[in-house]
């Protein structure tokens, strides 16, 4: 029996049934299902995790060839970031409203891809795409998280009557601004590591640290848009809903350059995505 | 002059020229790139002959090396250099020490943003609040010092430093980075296997990608030995490789087996693997049989269509057949059970001469010559093979990483360690109740740290001690 499948499948249906229960909970103020939702969803990762050793170890490499495996790992990121977060601040509970379902859509959309294993190319085989690849999640991961919290503080603004009464419980709107701020300096911070690893492995692979590919050159505008949050929040005191909507905005650059770009134009970096 | 520095000094310009290579890079994305894919830059531009007539004129379809990309970098660069040297000094102030005004006296007195107490000094005679309060602090890391009646806390203040080094490294990076690409080279020197060739403008196939300040190639010799068409390394098969090394003098700098990811490197050099193939050396001779020139021709072993691997070519030098051209294929004699092509020992000669007319192909075996042209004779000495490498010439690499690494570095610290400052004073009220009145300032102005300072306060102070932050 292969156990690969069933491990997808155990974790997508644990996020989905996760996601429900902690909308629903949360809708209907109901604490113990909201909790219920949380650890259901968090649970999902077991297996998930499970399937990720299985295909590793068949395909003798890591999630990130191909589209399957690009991002179902994104998916298990966003769950993984859901966990920290509320393990380190309970009353930022909220952001499940969001990531969760969020990687159940990841998830799924994985899911209709082609699932078929991809082999690791002489050219990829070398160390700094582990280096570079796992950067690259973690910058994602602070900035999904960023985006979240930017998008918590923008419809708590405007939230009224019962949606208000659900989302007093969170922290005060400044906390969350400064979380928000915080998460988008540290994912800057590993997105800069990701493009110094992935020029310093081009020049190793190709011979040229940097050749205006696609993906290289959005990976640079996406660097330039967050430093521009930086910016006019450090040096023009941007704060609550402008940088709120910088940091929503943001979110959808980053996307497209990891996920979006390899798909839509040929590049050298197409084989992670594409897998050829 | 203070105008132009002003402006340079402006966050809106910075700002600006940040969106604006961010806008015009989105561009470089839209329109095809020349230097990735001509050909199908190529066809995009006949698709689309309208958009065409614009986008050229402004350097689009080579829009990463255009005038406007480089006075955008250019601004950016002094920008960049401008907000430095501003930093530098906004730091050297804040890294300082700090004297206790008469307005942060006031401040602390009327405008405090922390408060422990009211503490009654007969109930607690023995403790000095403040001065646990500095001790509780120099646990936390802090580093206190004391001026009158205020005890100044301060820690990270070196972190003021990150963000101007951040920003000088940035500096250092564009100009390094433009001064690698004037003069760097790239191309795709040949090399026959068990032979060598030198690093020159000659003996590179195909163009050059060369910087307009580039000085000139190392003149070092290149050698290529023992191919393997499969090198298996950590338990995968990493495809074609071969052991190359860079002379000089006969003496060896550097060698090493050269495959993805494990190029061989020596001073500003690096040498990666590319395609490999086939190496006929030819000669030319006299009709007694010495040898009036010698060359190898270079067939890819990709090329294999109907008649054979090639076509492989070959401008004669020496004697009267100066400047013919030689044209070769390798037959193919069969095919293996997996398709694979067996080839002939032999070679299909065809020889053009300056006025334009070939000569019918003639087969000629390994060790064999045919007479060209009276008295000039080609002989095909024998078989080889031969590695094509990539030889870049760029001495910023090693320089471009260490600022990467650095801004990297300095861009962490300035998350991670934003200088702090912490004041505290003792305010009595004449009836034997004390508070302590705290001002906090971290640089990042974080709505948290005050709750920080309030946590280091309570452990400092007796439990009945009320510890409070303040909104003012």
């Amino acid at each position: 029996m292969q156990l690969e499948p069933l491990f997808v499948w155990a974790a997508v249906t644990l996020y989905a049934a996760g996601a429900v229960v902690f909308v629903v909970g949360f809708v209907f103020g109901r604490e113990i299902v909201v909790h219920a939702g949380g650890w259901v969803a968090v649970a999902g990762l077991v297996p998930h995790l499970l399937a990720i050793g299985v295909r590793w170890a068949r395909v003798g490499h890591g999630p990130y060839l191909g589209f399957f495996e690009v991002v179902s790992s994104f998916a298990l990121v966003s769950v993984l970031a859901f966990a920290l977060l509320v393990w380190r601040y309970r009353s930022l509970r909220a952001v499940g409203l969001v990531l969760l379902p969020l990687a159940f859509l990841l998830m799924a959309g994985a899911m209709l891809a082609p699932r078929a294993d991809v082999a690791l190319t002489p050219t990829l085989a070398s160390w700094w795409l582990t280096i570079h690849v796992t950067f690259a999640k973690l910058t994602y991961g602070s900035f999904m998280v960023s985006f979240v919290l930017a998008l918590v503080y923008l419809v708590r603004g405007r939230a009224r009557g019962a949606w208000a009464n659900l989302l007093e419980k969170l922290p005060s709107q400044a906390v969350i601004d400064d979380l928000s701020f915080k998460f988008v300096s540290v994912g800057f911070i590993f997105l800069t590591i990701m493009i110094v690893a992935g020029a310093i492995w081009a020049n190793e692979a190709w011979g040229r640290y940097w050749g205006w590919d696609p993906v290289e050159t959005w990976s640079l505008i996406s660097w330039l848009v967050y430093a521009a949050y930086l910016h006019l929040r450090m040096t023009w005191g941007w704060k609550g809903r402008k940088a709120a909507w910088v940091a929503v905005l943001a979110l959808p650059v980053l996307v497209f350059a990891l996920i979006g770009v390899p798909l839509v134009y040929n590049s050298i970096h197409g084989a992670y995505i594409k897998g050829t | 002059m203070r105008a132009v520095l002003r402006l340079l000094r402006s966050p809106k310009l910075a700002l600006g020229l940040v969106l604006g290579v961010a806008a015009y890079s989105v561009l470089g994305t839209v329109f095809p790139q020349e230097s990735l894919d001509p050909a199908k830059a190529a066809a995009w531009q006949l698709a689309h002959p309208g958009v065409t007539a614009v986008a050229r004129p402004l350097g689009m379809f080579a829009a990463f090396g255009s005038p406007v990309f480089f006075a955008l970098i250019g601004l950016l660069t002094v920008s960049t250099a401008v907000c430095a040297w501003a930093r530098t000094r906004a730091a050297r102030r804040s890294s300082g020490a700090q004297p206790v005004t008469d307005h942060l006296r006031e401040r602390l007195a009327r405008r405090p943003r922390v408060v422990a107490g009211p503490i009654n000094e007969a109930a607690h005679p023995d403790v000095s609040p403040v001065g646990a309060i500095a001790n509780a602090m120099r646990k936390a890391g802090y580093r206190t010092t004391i001026e009158g009646d205020v005890v100044s806390a301060t820690r990270s203040l070196w972190g003021a430093w990150a963000s101007p080094v951040f920003h000088w490294l940035l500096v250092g990076l564009f100009v390094v980075i433009s001064l690698g690409q004037m003069t760097r080279a790239e191309g795709r020197l040949p090399i026959p296997v068990g032979g060598g060739v030198i690093d020159a403008t000659e003996n590179y196939e195909g163009p050059i990608d060369r910087g307009a300040l580039y000085p000139g190639h190392s003149g070092l010799e290149l050698r290529a030995r023992d191919l393997q068409l499969k090198t298996v390394v950590d338990g995968m098969d990493r495809g074609e490789s071969a052991i190359v090394g860079l002379y000089r003098s006969g003496t060896v700098l550097a060698e090493r087996r050269i495959y993805p990811n494990a190029p061989l490197r020596w001073g500003a050099l690096l040498v990666h693997p590319g395609k490999w193939g086939y190496a006929p050396l030819l000669a030319v001779e006299d009709t007694a049989g010495e040898a009036v020139a010698t060359a190898y021709s270079y067939i890819d072993q990709s090329a294999v269509t109907s008649d054979g691997v090639g076509p492989g070519g070959l401008s004669l030098t020496g004697g009267a057949v100066q400047g013919w051209e030689v044209g070769l294929t390798i037959p193919i004699t069969g095919r293996d059970a997996k398709g694979v092509p067996t080839l002939a020992r032999s070679l299909r000669v065809t020889v053009t001469r300056p006025n334009g007319t070939v000569s019918p192909p003639v087969l000629v075996e390994e060790g064999q010559r045919i007479e060209i042209a009276p008295g000039a004779w080609l002989r095909f000495v024998r078989r080889g093979m031969f590695v094509a490498v990539s030889v870049a010439d760029d001495w910023s690499v090693p320089w471009i990483y260490a600022l990467l690494i650095g801004a990297s570095i300095a861009l962490a610290i300035a998350v991670f360690f934003p200088p702090r400052r912490v004041w505290l004073m003792a305010v009595r009220d004449g009836e034997g109740l004390v508070s302590i009145h705290a001002v906090t300032r971290e640089q990042r102005g974080s709505p948290a740290f005050p709750d920080q300072v309030a946590t280091i306060m309570s452990t400092a102070l007796p439990d009945d001690v009320e510890v409070r932050v303040v909104c003012n």
